[in-house]
């Protein structure tokens, strides 16, 4: 090579160098790579150095590129003189080679295939789900949030290595889920937000500017979560929703050597929470009887705030109503009217009321005002003192005297005091103007408009009700028998044209919780025998359904015990309810010992679900109440299937009929009944627990709630009833053929309609300012079973663990070694062996 | 044909009759033992530890890729250059061979040494998959993917050793080359695991990064067309660039 | 057998054999003659199949060396100066491996084994390890090579160089006697063996055929040497 070669060679070589050094330093100083960032180091935005540097990659590879093409040409046309086709052949076959390499793989890149060999089809989605999603338009966005904590316990104690690796194993399922549906579409994009790495805040600004809901529903996640977000809707799913532990199961595992078992709810609940993403959250009505015991109550235990926070953390909206008005006084206690109302309704009547009395005060006010100008007028004016005097005593009528010095005092009393009353004044006028701005909003919400036109209370009832999903009525009664602490029946009974709405509610297909404590009252008490007891219209309703309350209130031994030992007090509110020994999911039939003997029957499925839940706690969950009343499915005339009861209470307590102190018997007791109660052998004897306190069942409705014929023709039997027509007037009809045979008549499968009910023998079981997530895994569940979303309870139908292979000691031990050691021995030994033998002649 | 096949059995019995061969053996050997070891306790372990899929145990570990890193270079680097350097290319090329049989017979006889280099892994078989009960208790396709994979990827890097060894005279030097070189699809994996996975930084470090293949695809059952494509692409190209250099030593 | 026109291979800028012109016939035993660095290394292995020239034809046996290499190679024993050989491998087994390439299996190959082994005198090292032979028994095992697939034609270069006295006699005994059924071509910078051996003698000089000359015509042999040193010398 001549040296100008050489030479020509060496300036490339160096301004590949120049070209490279300078490459780092952009990669380094800018902060992204495109086209204007490039642009501006060339300019100089970003300081000299890079601008050299940007130089430096121009000139630097421009050289390389021009040396390495004009020797590649000198080399062909060197090639030319001599065999030159098959040199040239060379070149070009060899590029061509590149140029298909890296089209094949840019191809294949683009455009590529997973094929799923495992034996269980593990990272495929099912054909049916695919080809929902499929339908999908619009971008869906998954964020995967890590929020390096394990989930809030049910129980106290600290997570423990079986969550942690839960924790891990779950994130690494969601990531490679994630992947699957990443895999399946444009239109999901995923991001991962993980707390503990950089960038995190740059990261989620981003995303809440882009979804707005993102930011609370980021905020209220208790767990690491998975979040949908498509347009404006944000929905949550709980890493502990898609693989739920199972630490009972996981201690147990393989003859109690441990394993980590995880509960697989299905990609399915995945894929549903990103189909209905879209959808309209579903509404909870939550019927209340006074506005201290709704979601707004100010006061500590009776508020149902706990409930709404939790309610409107896992999505669903919710709505008070209220079944009081407060009218007036009565005696000691206040005058109610039966209404129904919403909370701004209620509101809207607390802000007039005080309006009013703002306004009273002020026309009171500024008479006062008027009445000190006019006097300190008096007082000011040329007048004498006789005159004034004369003046004093005709306005007060009575004689008054007064000289220059009192005269003066008057002036500077009222010169202090008409400021103070000036600023009252005002002050008064500023809240008259809030109060008249709150009401102003509250009038113009159409609800609260439409709402005060509406007279009739069916018809209120019904509208409010009409776009809400379910309805849970709260009746808070006894808490603390003791001291005569109970809230009275007669503020929670219903009106007719209440219950008329709720039944119709119903037979729409809705669901109803039902929460209501004993209704027992204190006897010999005036208050209560005024104000009238006795089930009110919703608990018939109820019965009409099969539910079956007791009129009775479970009493725990070691209440019985505290009474004893003066420990009373302890008791009360706030304290000494961890002694309440906490109640059990159960799943199966709680036996009573009564007449109605049990069949095998189906397990329940919130029982189930519950239990579920506490094998993921790994510890019995710990609900406690004071006076549950039980509760019984017996539906007349229909063979139940499936179990009832998911609730209930441990052995050491029995249903008191009487739960107050009275003076024969202070100290609540059990007493086994009389051989002559006429209860004995009745569902309602006097017995020892347990006791069932929660039902969920799904009821046949009685045909005449949607087809009115049929009550009417019931009622028709008792009415004109003849030797000759013993049904009553049906029969008279039917022989007449006044009507068709089958009218009014009901079928067992004509249009047989279902309602899903549950109930729960407590009213505060859920009040207080925040739920426990005992107390809010109970409601969820519930919730969604009531709703039909049976697909969001928890079961265990896909049970995960780790492999294991079982071996003894003695066997590790030969394996490890033997593999270990063995095999790289053993084939050491043998080359040496072939090196021999090669050596031999 | 059957000169090729003589040339085959000349390259694999090479390999055995010289000691190299060995200490790959047994360094490998060593290594996959201690793997196999940790694996073994996942399987048998205490309480909530343990490993889903046993393959990952062993090929998704860093130790592994390292080690491996440095057997294609350590098989491939005599291939050409040792011919090279004592002269006996020049016996191989005048021999009535074309050239494309001897790249084919070369590479294919590191290829067969290097799938008996897997073979004593077979051993761990029967614990990786618990065959009782006349069934795998452990799902076996996965081992299956595994072992395609690794001769797939396998084939990829020897090809590429044994291109680097046709260029340069010395075997160290072919050895160190292609150490380097193959460190191009080895080490992005080890950069930043826990980036986020829908950028297209990912998908392309993803696309050319070895390990990542087996620890996400190949271990757990799963055969992705890219990386197929990838490992039979690359050895073609490289197949094919070593016809060519070695027809390029005739115009010297 | 032989026929070279017009050859040229050029190393880069460097002409290592220039517009080089000869022919063989079948059956003759020619010697290329010429000091070091001539070009006869460079013809032999552009004939053998080794290297690709710039420009020019070359054929043996009517098959032409470039447009059609295999065959063309499967007429030729080549043995290259240095020799190279496995040194792991057993002389029967190196042997063996040869014949398989050229395309010789079963019994042909174990009766031409027999032969080779026999011919080159290697019937007692033939278990051997040949990095443990001596340089001459490696030439031998070379040219056993060579002969193994009974080629038409023998491209020897300097087949004699490093050997013994002793071991030079034998070997240019056996080639004697190869020439006689086979077409030989084989290169010395050693006078005396050109005029023992061959029947023809071409000096290559600086890539170039500087004299093309029978040896049978009853030349005097002193005569070679004064023209060889005329020709290299001169320049």
């Amino acid at each position: 090579m001549s040296s100008f070669h050489v030479l020509i060679r060496i300036l490339g070589l160096l301004g590949l160098m120049a070209g490279m050094v300078g490459t780092i330093i952009l990669v380094g100083e800018l902060p992204t790579f495109d086209w204007d960032t490039l642009r501006g180091a060339w300019e100089g935005q970003y300081g000299n150095w890079v601008r050299g540097s940007a130089y430096a990659v121009v000139v630097g590879w421009g050289i390389a590129l021009i040396v390495a093409t004009l020797d590649g040409l000198a080399a062909l046309f060197r090639a030319a003189g001599r065999r030159s086709i098959l040199g040239v052949n060379v070149v070009l076959q060899v590029a061509l080679a590149v140029v298909l390499l890296v089209g094949v793989n840019v191809f294949s890149f683009l455009h590529y295939q997973r094929w799923d060999l495992t034996r269980e089809r593990v990272f495929t989605l099912s054909p049916e789900l695919a080809e929902q999603l499929r339908q999908l338009r619009g971008e869906t966005t998954i964020i995967v949030y890590q929020l390096r904590q394990p989930a809030a316990r049910l129980t106290a104690q600290p997570p423990d290595r079986y969550d942690l690796a839960a924790e891990r194993t779950v994130v690494e399922k969601v990531k490679d889920l994630v992947d699957l549906f990443r895999e399946f579409g444009p239109q999901f994009r995923v991001v991962v937000l993980d707390v503990e790495e950089e960038g995190y805040d740059r990261k989620l600004a981003e995303l809440v500017r882009q979804f707005p809901p993102l930011d609370g529903a980021i905020r209220a996640a208790p767990e690491s979560s998975i979040l949908f977000c498509s347009g404006r809707h944000v929905q949550r799913m709980g890493f502990s929703e898609f693989y739920r532990l199972d630490k009972s199961a996981s201690r147990e595992a393989n003859d109690g050597r441990g394993n980590l078992v995880l509960l697989n709810q299905g990609v399915e609940t995945f894929a549903r929470n990103i189909l209905s993403i879209e959808e309209k959250r579903p509404r909870v009505a939550i019927l209340v009887s006074h506005p201290w015991l709704s979601t707004e109550g100010q006061v500590e235990e009776y508020t149902l705030a706990g409930l709404r926070k939790s309610l409107t953390n896992h999505g669903f909206d919710v709505r008070d109503i209220l079944t009081n008005k407060l009218v007036g006084r009565r005696g000691r206690g206040l005058r109610l009217e039966r209404a129904a109302l919403s909370l701004e309704e209620s509101r809207l009547d607390r802000v007039e009321a005080q309006l009013s009395a703002v306004r009273l005060q002020l026309i009171q006010n500024r008479a006062e005002v008027e009445r000190f100008r006019e006097l300190l007028d008096l007082f000011r004016s040329p007048l004498s003192d006789e005159q004034v005097s004369d003046r004093l005593s005709a306005m007060f009528g009575r004689r008054l005297a007064v000289g220059p010095e009192e005269r003066a005092k008057n002036i500077r009393n009222l010169e202090e005091r008409l400021p103070e009353i000036e600023s009252e004044i005002a002050e008064k006028e500023r809240k008259e103007r809030d109060l008249e701005a709150e009401w102003d909003s509250l009038q113009a919400q159409e609800s609260v408009s439409e709402g005060q036109r509406e007279t009739d209370l069916y018809k209120k009832l019904a509208m409010l009700l009409s776009d809400c999903d379910a309805l849970i009525v709260a009746r808070m009664t006894l808490i603390d028998t003791s001291i005569g602490d109970v809230v009275p029946n007669s503020l929670h009974q219903l009106d007719e044209q209440h219950v008329r709405a709720i039944r119709e509610f119903i037979a729409s297909g809705k669901p109803l919780m039902f929460c209501g404590g004993p209704t027992n009252e204190p006897p010999d008490n005036d208050f209560f025998a005024r104000s009238g007891s006795g089930p009110d219209g919703l608990e018939n309703l109820l019965s009409e359904l099969g539910l079956v309350l007791a009129p009775q209130a479970v009493l725990y031994d070691a209440e019985a015990d505290a009474y004893a030992t003066n420990q009373v007090l302890a008791f009360g509110r706030g304290g000494g309810i961890e002694s309440i020994p906490a109640l059990e999911f159960t799943e199966t039939e709680v036996p009573t010992g009564a007449v109605w003997e049990g069949r095998e029957t189906r397990p329940n499925p919130l029982g189930q679900a519950l239990l579920l839940v506490q094998r993921s706690a790994g510890e019995p969950i710990d609900l406690r109440v004071r006076y549950p009343r039980p509760l019984y499915y017996r539906p007349r005339g229909v063979q139940v299937t499936t179990a009832a009861s998911f609730l209930q209470t441990i052995r050491a307590c029995w249903n008191e009929d009487n739960p107050y102190p009275t003076e024969e018997r202070p100290i609540p007791r059990f007493d086994p009944p009389k051989p002559d109660d006429p209860k004995r052998g009745t569902l309602h004897e006097r017995r020892r627990g347990p006791f069932p306190v929660g039902v969920a069942f799904e009821a046949r409705l009685p045909a005449s709630w949607h087809r009115p014929e049929v009550g009417a023709m019931e009622a028709a039997r008792f009415v004109g009833w003849s030797p000759i027509a013993p049904g009553g007037l049906p029969t008279f009809f039917a022989a007449n053929a006044v009507l068709p045979a089958d009218w009014g008549v009901s079928t067992p499968q004509s249009e047989e309609r279902k309602a899903r009910i549950v109930a729960i023998g407590h009213g505060g079981w859920f009040s207080g300012p925040q739920l426990s997530v005992a107390q809010e895994a109970l409601l969820i569940h519930s919730l969604n079973w009531l709703l039909g979303r049976d697909y969001r309870l928890p079961h265990a139908r896909q049970v995960w663990s780790f492999p294991r292979v079982p071996m003894s000691e003695r066997e590790l031990y030969y394996w490890h070694t033997g593999t270990l050691l063995g095999l790289p021995v053993s084939f050491a030994l043998l080359g040496l062996a072939v090196m021999m033998i090669r050596r031999t002649r | 044909m059957r000169a090729t096949w003589t040339l085959i059995r000349r390259e694999v019995t090479a390999y055995f009759l010289s000691p190299i061969a060995y200490v790959v053996l047994a360094a490998f050997l060593l290594v996959t033992g201690h793997l196999f070891y940790l694996t073994m306790t996942s399987l048998t372990a205490r309480g909530p530890v343990g490993i889903e899929w046993p393959m990952r145990g062993l090929l998704a570990d860093e130790r592994f890729w390292l080690v491996f890193l440095f057997i294609p270079p350590l098989l491939t680097m005599r291939l050409f250059a040792e011919e090279r350097g004592s002269g006996t290319l020049e016996m191989l090329l005048t021999a009535p061979l074309r050239d494309g049989q001897v790249v084919l017979a070369k590479f294919l006889g590191a290829w067969i040494f290097y799938v008996l280099l897997w073979l004593p892994t077979a051993i761990y078989l029967p614990v990786l998959l618990h065959f009782t009960d006349g069934r795998f208790q452990i799902d076996p396709w996965p081992m299956a993917t595994s072992y395609l994979g690794l001769l797939l990827a396998g084939a990829m890097f020897l090809s590429l050793g044994m291109f680097i060894s046709s260029l340069v005279r010395s075997q160290m030097v072919a050895a160190v080359v292609s150490l380097v070189l193959s460190l191009g699809f080895v080490l992005a994996a080890f950069w930043r695991p826990e980036m986020d996975t829908s950028g297209l930084t990912y998908r392309l470090l993803y696309f050319f990064s070895v390990p990542l293949h087996f620890s996400h695809d190949f271990t757990r059952g799963l055969i992705d067309s890219r990386h197929v494509v990838l490992y039979v692409s690359v050895t073609v190209f490289f197949l094919f660039l070593t016809v060519r250099s070695l027809e390029s030593r005739r115009w010297r | 057998m032989i026929q070279v026109e017009h050859l040229t291979k050029y190393y880069g800028d460097y002409p290592a054999v220039r517009d080089v012109t000869f022919f063989v016939e079948r059956g003759q035993v020619v010697g290329f003659l010429g000091p070091n660095g001539a070009g006869k290394s460079t013809t032999m292995r552009i004939l053998a199949g080794y290297l690709a020239a710039t420009s020019g034809k070359a054929t043996i046996d009517g098959v032409d060396v470039f447009w059609d290499s295999v065959e063309a190679r499967r007429r030729i024993g080549y043995m290259p100066e240095s020799c190279p050989l496995y040194p792991e491998m057993r002389v029967v087994e190196y042997l063996r491996f040869r014949a398989g390439l050229k395309g010789l299996y079963g019994s042909a190959r174990r009766k031409r084994l027999d032969y080779v082994l026999e011919r080159c005198w290697l019937k007692e090292v033939r278990r051997q390890l040949i990095g443990t032979l001596s340089k001459g028994y490696r030439q031998r095992v070379g040219l056993a090579d060579a002969l193994i697939a009974e080629p038409k034609v023998l491209i020897l270069d300097e087949p004699t160089s490093g050997l013994d006295p002793t071991q030079i006699r034998e070997t240019r005994k056996l080639i004697r006697e190869l020439g006689e059924d086979h077409t030989v071509l084989l290169s010395t910078h050693i006078l005396s063996e050109v005029e023992r051996i061959c029947e023809r003698v071409i000096i290559i000089n600086k890539g170039e055929v500087a004299l093309d000359r029978s040896l049978t015509d009853g030349e005097a042999t002193g005569r070679l040497e004064e023209v060889f040193v005329q020709i290299t010398g001169a320049e």
